[in-house]
């Protein structure tokens, strides 16, 4: 085959680059063997579209915060879970949490695009699409018993109190305690140390 | 040597076949559970994502389309220029086996000059005519994430060149494909094709991924139907490396070899202008490229990306022969500032040094030269009205030693009207710097018949560059809306108007008689920069999922460019043509028993004239490109495929030779495609 002939490259001559092939593909070959066995030795996970992941984490952070108000507040109905922005997780977490209760109380799913038709929520997902506007909109909820959830980069460390992060292939997330119990809800100590970061000087379950 | 490799991992496969089958499924009955899964649980979940990035980009205040991995698959196409097919507005003409003239809103040619195509971050084309030799770009197809195709100016984020558009072609990380993947193809014209990918790790930080792809490809046709004689193949074989170092860095590796072996029947001009002399070449290419790049996440959000690379290649082309190395490193930082801003900035460097292949027809002047670039950008996006609307500024400053300062400032304004309303305008100015071609190449291009100008003597059409040939600007003006009236339609227009300053002609510079071998004149002619020219254009595309298991998809675009070539009838090295009117219209059915049934038809109006190096003037008339594509996975890892091109006709021409070369015609072919995961 015409490939195979040798052309007069300086650094490299065809043969040459040929023979160049085939050793980096066999030491390629073993590098690959050796590591799928290395991973097949490994429990293989199952595989989720990342919003989906993302929806079950913030219905499950829900399950390890309080809301004092429920206790007292008889009137609720429904348990609001807002998604604030222009891409509301591609409806994954009516998918994930159609049906569910969250404290005693049936999870009603609400999207807006501002912040105004979401202020009543019990808790608060912010996409990605708000980025630009995270300040404001944590302005605009400070002191309310609203639980805030995103991952959109930094948002613990601006002000919001449940960060959502992927690392790798997995997705992990960071507690801003102080911010939480400002507003009054009561955060359990089983999600600060699972937590990857907690922000806050009394930072029990410091990261691992 | 597949089967080498078959037997060797084997074992290893029905092992990795075993465990994949049993995720798939999981992951079925997952979607339930999740939200009864511990949180435990949940942080030991692996998460992919697909959709996210695309949804970004819609928000562009750009003419952008994605072309995604799905569209790849159910296109049926088998190369990277032919792929372009499929972003609307973009006209795709094959010249040959292996050359493609590509360009978005006019200016097509072999040596299209004004479309800026990036590979993961790294420049491809070549400073010594500002094209792309999108031959030596054989990627294995299903390793692409996504191909961003931005038409008109970019420069103010993406540099010189990115005129009349931006192609990003972005491959997946090696994190997105962990097992094997085997892929091979035979077929009438398609030849040969096999590729071989294999993506694995060695912790849960270092992930990688091998690739090598093989492509042999028939000749084309003449246009009597016999064969054109330039069958080509090429290999390439890579490496990418997804390392993440801790918890907010990340570094990223490419290399890639290639070689490639063309064979060609070229026709070079001679003495005496009623006659050519023609001559079976045969030549090949070397490249080589490593890419590395440094990401990191800053607490406060903001993302800092150091990236550099080395490029080398060696062409050993008759006609434009270079070996060349490139060295460019760039940093690139985004951050977010309080009260809706956001800042991109960054700079870079960029050394380019070649050796050009001189011939009897052909030579550069010096033929070696080193090229170096300096660059800045700076780009603030402004939040306004509650946030439903942006204001973008920003300016790149470029020094090269071939066109000096250039600013490229741009000004774009989105407004979300509502969720399903958006428009956008912008106003931007971009710089084509000259070439190398432009300003030192030496070429015999044509042997003109006696005149009286010329004493009766055959004339020697010598075109001789001109080192003081200066940049080319564009003015644009663009607007566009994007609406989704009901959930399964969207709409998306773009209208345009470009000026361009100056376009290249040709000028005769010195006439010289020569008595030996036989007596002629010798016409020297030089680029210069003649009048300028206005192209207006608008391009719609409509997308229509018409049921659960059948989406449509169509575009239409239209140019109106001036003809330039009747106001001037002498030589002229610019045109401003393309087809006035482009479209395709693709169907993607999904059809009971798990077969794929996909139907694409591409249209591209009638050519006036491409002639660019000689007097004659000729076209390409109008024509359609029809491709049915049938598909069926047998198992969860197997697939095979059937795929027919250019049903229409035996074999049509979609563009005019270029240079010595002649151009070929497709031909009508099938393949058939079988895929193994594991």
């Amino acid at each position: 085959m015409a490939l195979l002939k040798p052309s007069s490259c300086a650094w490299l001559s065809g043969p040459d680059l040929f023979r160049f092939f085939r050793r980096s593909l066999r030491a390629g070959l073993l590098v690959a063997v050796l590591a799928n066995t290395v991973a097949a030795t490994r429990a293989a996970g199952p595989v989720v579209e990342e919003s989906n992941a993302k929806a079950a984490f913030t219905f499950s952070f829900a399950k390890f915060v309080g809301w004092p108000k429920f206790l007292t507040d008889g009137g609720r109905s429904t348990f609001r879970l807002g998604i604030l922005g222009r891409d509301p997780l591609e409806g994954a977490m009516e998918e994930v949490v159609g049906g569910k209760t969250l404290h005693g109380l049936p999870v009603e799913v609400v999207y807006g695009r501002h912040l105004s038709e979401l202020a009543d929520c019990d808790l608060l997902f912010i996409t990605v699409s708000e980025a630009l506007r995270l300040r404001q909109h944590l302005a605009g909820l400070s002191g309310l018993p609203v639980l805030t959830v995103s991952d959109v980069p930094g948002f613990v460390e601006n002000g919001g109190m449940i960060g959502l992060r992927r690392e790798n292939n997995r997705l992990c997330f960071e507690v801003n305690q102080p911010a939480i119990e400002q507003v009054g809800l009561v955060v359990s100590s089983r999600l600060l140390a699972l937590a990857r970061v907690v922000v806050g000087e009394s930072a029990p379950g410091e990261s691992q | 040597m597949t089967a080498q490799f078959t037997r060797k991992l084997s074992p290893i496969l029905l092992m990795a076949a075993t465990l994949a089958g049993t995720a798939a499924t999981c992951s079925a009955q997952l979607q339930a559970d999740l939200a009864d899964m511990s949180l435990e649980e949940l942080l030991r979940l692996e998460v992919t994502s697909v959709s996210r990035r695309q949804q970004q980009l819609s928000r562009a205040p750009a003419a952008i389309y994605v072309i995604t991995q799905e569209d790849i698959r159910r296109s049926g196409l088998r190369s990277l220029p032919e792929l372009l097919r499929l972003a609307p507005g973009v006209h795709v003409a094959r010249i040959n086996a292996y050359t493609w003239a590509i360009s978005a809103r006019g200016f097509n040619g072999r040596i299209a000059s004004k479309m800026l195509v990036l590979i993961d971050g790294r420049t491809v084309y070549t400073p010594l005519f500002s094209g792309v030799y999108w031959e030596m770009h054989d990627l294995p197809l299903g390793d692409i994430e996504r191909i961003e195709v931005i038409r008109g100016p970019g420069a103010t984020m993406w540099g010189s060149n990115a005129v009349n558009g931006v192609v990003n072609i972005i491959t997946k990380s090696a994190r997105d494909t962990p097992g094997g993947f085997i892929e091979a193809v035979g077929g009438t014209v398609e030849r040969a094709f096999g590729s071989f990918g294999y993506g694995g790790k060695l912790n849960e930080s270092f992930f990688y991924r091998l690739y090598s792809k093989f492509t042999k490809s028939d000749g084309m046709s003449t246009p009597e139907g016999a064969s054109a004689g330039d069958d080509w193949c090429s290999s390439h074989t890579g490496l990418r490396v997804d390392w993440q170092l801790g918890e907010r860095d990340e570094l990223t590796l490419l290399a890639d070899v290639g070689v490639a072996d063309f064979h060609r029947l070229a026709e070079y001009p001679t003495l005496n202008p009623l006659e050519r002399s023609s001559e079976w070449q045969q030549y090949n290419n070397n490249s080589s490229d490593f890419l590395a790049r440094w990401t990191h996440r800053h607490r406060s959000g903001s993302i800092s990306v150091l990236q550099g690379y080395v490029d080398h290649y060696d062409r050993r082309d008759p006609l434009l022969g270079e070996k060349r190395r490139t060295f460019d490193i760039e940093y690139q930082n985004q951050m977010t500032i309080a009260s809706g801003h956001l800042w991109s900035w960054g700079f870079g460097t960029r050394a380019s040094k070649d050796n050009a292949l001189k011939t009897v027809y052909s030579s550069l002047r010096p033929a070696r030269r080193q090229l170096n670039w300096f660059h800045a950008f700076f780009q603030d996006e402004i939040l306004l009205a509650e946030s439903h609307a942006a204001v973008t500024l920003g300016a790149k400053t470029e020094y090269t030693e071939l066109g000096g300062f250039e600013l490229q400032p741009s000004a774009q304004f989105l407004w979300e009207v509502a969720p399903v309303h958006t428009f956008w305008a912008s106003i931007s100015r971009a710089a084509r710097t000259p070439n190398r071609g432009e300003q030192d190449a030496v070429i015999w291009m044509e042997t003109a018949a006696g005149t009286p100008e010329s004493f009766y003597l055959p004339a020697v059409m010598q075109y001789v560059g001109d080192p003081s040939y200066g940049s080319q600007h564009l003015f644009a003006i663009e607007a566009g809306w994007r609406h989704q009236p009901h959930r399964r339609l969207g709409l998306d227009l773009a209208v345009f108007r470009n000026r361009y300053d100056r376009i290249r002609f040709m000028e005769l510079e010195s006439t010289q008689v020569r008595l030996a071998p036989t007596p002629h004149v010798i016409a020297a002619l030089s680029p210069v920069h003649g009048p300028g020219a206005t192209t207006w254009g608008a391009e719609l595309l409509v997308r229509y999922e018409a049921a659960e298991f059948w989406r449509l998809s169509g575009s239409y675009s239209w140019l109106s460019a001036p003809r330039i070539a009747e106001q001037f009838a002498f030589f002229r090295a610019e045109s401003t043509e393309a087809p006035d009117h482009l479209a395709n219209l693709r169907s993607q059915t999904s059809m009971p028993g798990r077969f794929e049934l996909d139907l694409a038809a591409y249209y591209a109006g009638s050519m006036v004239d491409q002639a660019r190096w000689t007097l004659v003037q000729q076209g390409v008339p109008a024509s359609i490109r029809l491709d049915l594509r049938l598909a069926r996975p047998l198992t969860e890892t197997l697939e095979w495929s059937v795929t027919a091109h250019d049903l229409l006709r035996g074999h049509r021409a979609e563009f005019q030779p270029e240079g010595f070369s002649h151009s070929s015609e497709i031909r009508r072919g099938v393949y058939v495609r079988v895929q193994w995961r594991y």
